[in-house]
């Protein structure tokens, strides 16, 4: 009697890590989530318009989202809190890919990105990304110099942002323009992605036309060089999740990935 | 007054002066020069039509058979998937994804599956392939592979552009200033056309080879149509109209403080094979591409002199006809011409508020 309960109980324990383990694979891997932060024009024109942007992320939203969940589509009213710590548990971090189309900068010490609020900035030092709610695990923003690395700062800029276990961030070293010819950038990054290309090169041929000189980067973390190597190199939007999050103290490498006209 | 002209005229002059870049070929830095020295440098051109090639469906089926058996990295051996997009079909096999164009004459392929398997052959980025090389390995690449595609009608060169270096770098996490260390492992070089010696600017007539660091190719693409005369000739504006059409059409002015042209090309503009409207023509244009870094913290610009600032970038094609050809995807020849401009995808709406 005693033997049949505990075989019912054993039956129900695997059924349930079955269940538990089917619901993690399928958010995972089957249908991921992602969210979109993008700014054509600017409050007082404190910003020059970006007049391709609606299209560039439109398009962006209505390739992916023939895959994948599209959780949000918001401009960047007032929005630097909702990127930053303490706000991105129900943006940022509640999807597992975030896309964003503004301008951009690298300080001394920090990336900056423009929200539509005259002077309001989203600012790297202030942002953790990866610890709250799904974790965001791919950030990717169609911005200006974000990812600079060339003065050896790059790490200074955006090692809060990793420390809360991102996975990834593609974007630029120095240009990314604004123009007819690369309103489809998203759009190609998308379809680059549900290609099971690598994360890298999904964002360089999407933003790459041949016509234009985009200055296209990729950043990554790793326990170790090979390893930091390794997950810049490999990971897919059909694999990040098999990639361990490193946060904080794990992180012992960064690494990134450009491509230059030498 | 004479003198206070010629200074404006110099000025206006250094505004336009764009920078060549190292990975420049020749030809490339000759363009420029010639762009803002003159212009499209010739009084008049003859307008072309971008000739719809035979279609995606005979263009994938073509380059999957030439490549089924090939020994090489470009191959397409294996199962695949098809996938039709929205401008384009998509064939992607084990490791490697064909893209052919709607109309055929815009083709993608790489193997990123062998390079990422190549990866230990990093080199210091100083061993990189040469331009010299890359332009060799590129021009040997079209004539064994391309013949089919890439074909020359009289007046035509194939004249190479610039080369481009994939390059990794890694680093100690740790604040401050870090001195990564960086290889390259794949090396790109990048051709275009030129018509009775006057280039076409745009991602039209363009093809890239991509090499690992043993001139093995891995990936290719190009955008190659075949041109048709069209029995018109555009009269073209001499370089001083151009450049004051610039000033009404470019997003920023291009004399506005901080802005930096990086490029400015004059030529034939071919949006390429998926942006081409077939209702207009390929006319004259000049490409001007720059960016403008603007001041918005002067406190912390004032602490380090490499901070306070957004930099914003921008590319536009600017008609360089007297008279213009409408053309209904080219929003600089729909403002010359007083039309509509087409619409925008929806503006999305605002993102939650702070409590």
């Amino acid at each position: 009697m005693k033997s049949k309960k505990f075989v019912k109980l054993l039956t129900l324990i695997i059924i349930a890590a079955f269940y538990m383990v089917a619901a993690d694979f399928n958010t995972a891997w089957a249908k991921a989530r992602f969210g979109t932060g993008c700014q054509k024009e600017y409050q007082n024109g404190w910003q020059t318009t970006l007049d391709y942007t609606w299209n560039r992320c439109g398009w962006f939203n209505n390739e992916l989202d023939d895959t994948d969940t599209k959780v949000f589509y918001y401009n960047l009213h007032g929005a630097e809190w909702w990127w930053e710590e303490g706000g991105d548990s129900g943006t940022l971090d509640n999807v597992n890919l975030f896309y964003a189309s503004t301008h951009g900068g690298a300080w001394g010490d920090i990336s900056v990105w423009a929200m539509w609020d005259q002077n309001m900035l989203a600012n790297s030092s202030q942002m953790r990304l990866g610890d709250d709610s799904y974790g965001l695990s791919i950030l990717a923003t169609y911005s200006c110099e974000t990812l600079k690395f060339n003065d050896g700062k790059m790490w200074t800029r955006m090692g809060s942002i990793f420390r809360g276990g991102l996975r990834i961030a593609v974007g630029s070293h120095d240009k990314l323009y604004d123009g007819i010819t690369t309103d489809e950038v998203g759009e190609d990054f998308a379809d680059n992605l549900q290609k099971k290309n690598s994360i890298k090169w999904s964002w360089k041929d999407g933003v790459s036309d041949w016509a234009t000189s985009q200055d296209a980067t990729v950043m990554a973390t790793g326990s170790s060089a090979a390893d930091c190597g390794n997950r810049r190199d490999t990971m897919k939007w059909q694999n990040y999740p098999s990639y361990p999050r490193l946060r904080d103290g794990s992180i012992s490498y960064y690494c990134y990935w450009y491509w230059n006209n030498l | 007054m004479n003198r206070l002209k010629k200074l404006a005229a110099l000025l206006v002059t250094l505004l336009f002066c764009s920078f060549a870049n190292a990975a420049d070929f020749q030809q490339r830095i000759d363009l420029e020069k010639r762009s803002n020295k003159e212009g499209i440098g010739q009084k008049e051109v003859t307008l072309l039509e971008r000739v719809p090639g035979p279609g995606k469906e005979a263009v994938s089926k073509a380059l999957l058979d030439q490549f089924k058996k090939a020994k090489t990295p470009i191959t397409t051996a294996g199962k695949i998937e098809r996938k039709t997009r929205r401008n384009h079909v998509s064939i992607v096999g084990a490791g490697w994804f064909l893209d052919v164009s709607n109309d055929g004459s815009g083709v993608r392929y790489r193997n990123y599956g062998y390079l990422e398997n190549k990866k230990e052959n990093g080199l210091p980025v100083s061993s990189r392939l040469s331009q010299e090389r890359l332009e060799t390995l590129g021009r040997q690449f079209v004539k064994a592979n391309l013949s089919r595609y890439i074909q020359l009608d009289k007046g035509e060169d194939l004249v190479p552009s610039f080369t481009e270096y994939a390059i990794g770098g890694v680093a100690e996490a740790k604040e401050g200033i870090s001195k990564p260390e960086e290889k390259v492992y794949a090396n790109t070089v990048v051709f275009t056309r030129t018509i009775n010696n006057v280039s076409i600017v745009g991602p039209g007539s363009k093809i890239a080879i991509m090499f690992d660091n043993e001139g093995t190719p891995f990936g290719f693409d190009f955008d190659w149509p075949k041109y048709k005369q069209v029995s018109k000739i555009q009269k073209v504006l001499p370089l001083e109209g151009i450049k004051s059409r610039a000033k009404k059409l470019t997003t920023v002015p291009l004399d506005s403080p901080n802005v930096i042209v990086k490029r400015f090309e004059c030529g034939l503009f071919d949006a390429g094979a998926r942006k081409h409207n077939r209702q207009s023509v390929v006319q004259s244009a000049c490409l001007v591409s720059y960016s403008e870094k603007k001041m918005v913290n002067q406190k912390a610009h004032e602490r380090d002199r490499n901070s306070g600032h957004l930099l914003s970038s921008h590319i536009d094609f600017i008609p360089a006809g007297e008279e213009v050809i409408l053309d209904e995807k080219w929003p600089q020849t729909l403002k010359l011409l007083n039309k509509e401009q087409k619409r925008d995808l929806a503006a999305p709406l605002a993102g939650p508020r702070k409590k």
